[in-house]
């Protein structure tokens, strides 16, 4: 780059800031909301992001770890609707339901002690971007590994039913599950803004 | 034990808002940048200042109080964490109430810096800003995490990037 090249570079960015600063003495009028929100903060029942999206990990794992018991009950109880020929595939379904639910227990858990883990008051913005970056991966890898996983254990779990109504029954309550877990996920996804797209 | 904490507590609280007070312009403006519509600026905000105070514990004994601010406003914007969008339309930023008695002009140039930095990524936006601001070197150093050289390269190219935008 020249001398004057350099020069100009120089004063054009001198105007970027000169705007910059002229711009921010404007933005004064909004500073007053900025205290009478701390003011509304400082009561403690004002939740924080990362504590909004901590909760609802958290939630997901709970929910998971109670279906580990929940489902495969529901199954050995429930033998005229679940009604498998042999005991043997019972079995299979239940600890088949049984790992599923584990392994999404584990996982939701895993990302609740990550985003845990972040300190924003500590960490550089270097470190919070990358562990940001990761979360994000770890989250749609486990969306990845789970939707296949459930597609086959309710599939399992339907064809052997002879039953229309069970079976009508089984579609809606996983039709109406597919569309609860999809929401949730977008929420999430936008809940980690545009991080992946940007890096 | 929450019956030892509390008096810790009350002095915090008077210490946090004293804190807001001090530093509404670096939280206004961080969340002014990093947003796109009113609505999601004062989700922003909110954040920022909610997180700063769950994080209020880590303040204390801080030489640079405002750098302390700038991590916290910085992060809570850059890694996350966007409520789901309001319903209803969207109010760009400069048409806020708070702005309504601003001539058409300024507006324009208030428009133009926002396009401007926005067309940065997140984190580069978060560098260009302690730039502007007139941090110092070691200090956006030290909020960012990069080692100096990194970040005088880095800067120089960013600097770069938004003088070409300004031509265009």
């Amino acid at each position: 780059m020249g001398d004057a090249e350099l020069e100009s570079l120089r004063a054009e960015l001198n105007q970027i800031k000169q705007q910059w600063q002229e711009a921010n003495s404007r933005l004064e009028r909004l500073e007053a909301a900025t205290v009478a929100d701390g003011e509304r903060v400082s009561t403690g029942r004002v939740k924080s992001a990362q504590q909004r999206l901590m909760d609802m990990y958290k939630r997901f794992a709970i929910i998971s770890l109670l279906c580990v018991g929940w489902m495969p009950l529901m199954i050995s109880r429930w033998q005229d609707v679940f009604s498998y020929s042999s005991t043997t595939y019972r079995i299979m379904v239940v600890i088949l339901c049984a790992l599923y639910f584990l392994t999404a227990s584990t996982m939701d858990f895993c990302l609740y002690r990550g985003v845990r883990a972040i300190d924003i008051a500590r960490m550089p913005i270097s470190e919070v971007s990358t562990r940001a970056i990761r979360l994000k991966r770890s989250h749609h890898i486990c969306q990845i590994t789970l939707i296949p996983l459930a597609i086959i254990l309710l599939t399992l779990m339907i064809w052997p039913i002879a039953s229309p109504a069970a079976l009508i029954g089984m579609v809606i309550g996983g039709a109406v599950g597919l569309a609860i877990g999809l929401t949730a996920y977008f929420r999430i996804m936008r809940s980690y803004r545009t991080l992946i797209a940007d890096s | 034990m929450k019956t030892t904490a509390l008096p810790d507590d009350i002095i915090a609280e008077k210490d946090f808002l004293a804190l807001v007070h001090r530093s509404k312009g670096i939280i206004t403006k961080i969340c002014w940048y990093y947003a796109h519509d009113a609505a999601e600026y004062e989700d922003l905000r909110q954040d920022v200042l909610a997180a700063m105070w769950y994080a209020r514990s880590s303040f204390r004994g801080e030489a640079a109080p405002s750098s302390w601010v700038y991590r916290v406003a910085l992060n809570t914007c850059i890694s996350a964490l966007r409520r789901e969008k309001r319903r209803g339309e969207r109010v760009a930023l400069e048409n806020m109430p708070e702005m309504a008695a601003e001539e058409s002009a300024a507006l324009e140039r208030y428009r133009e810096m926002h396009a401007l930095i926005d067309r940065l990524r997140p984190d580069d936006k978060a560098i260009i800003l302690l730039w502007l601001d007139d941090l110092p070197y070691e200090e956006i150093a030290a909020i960012t995490g990069m080692p100096r050289n990194t970040l005088a390269t880095r800067l120089r190219r960013i600097k770069q990037r938004l003088v070409e935008s300004s031509r265009k």
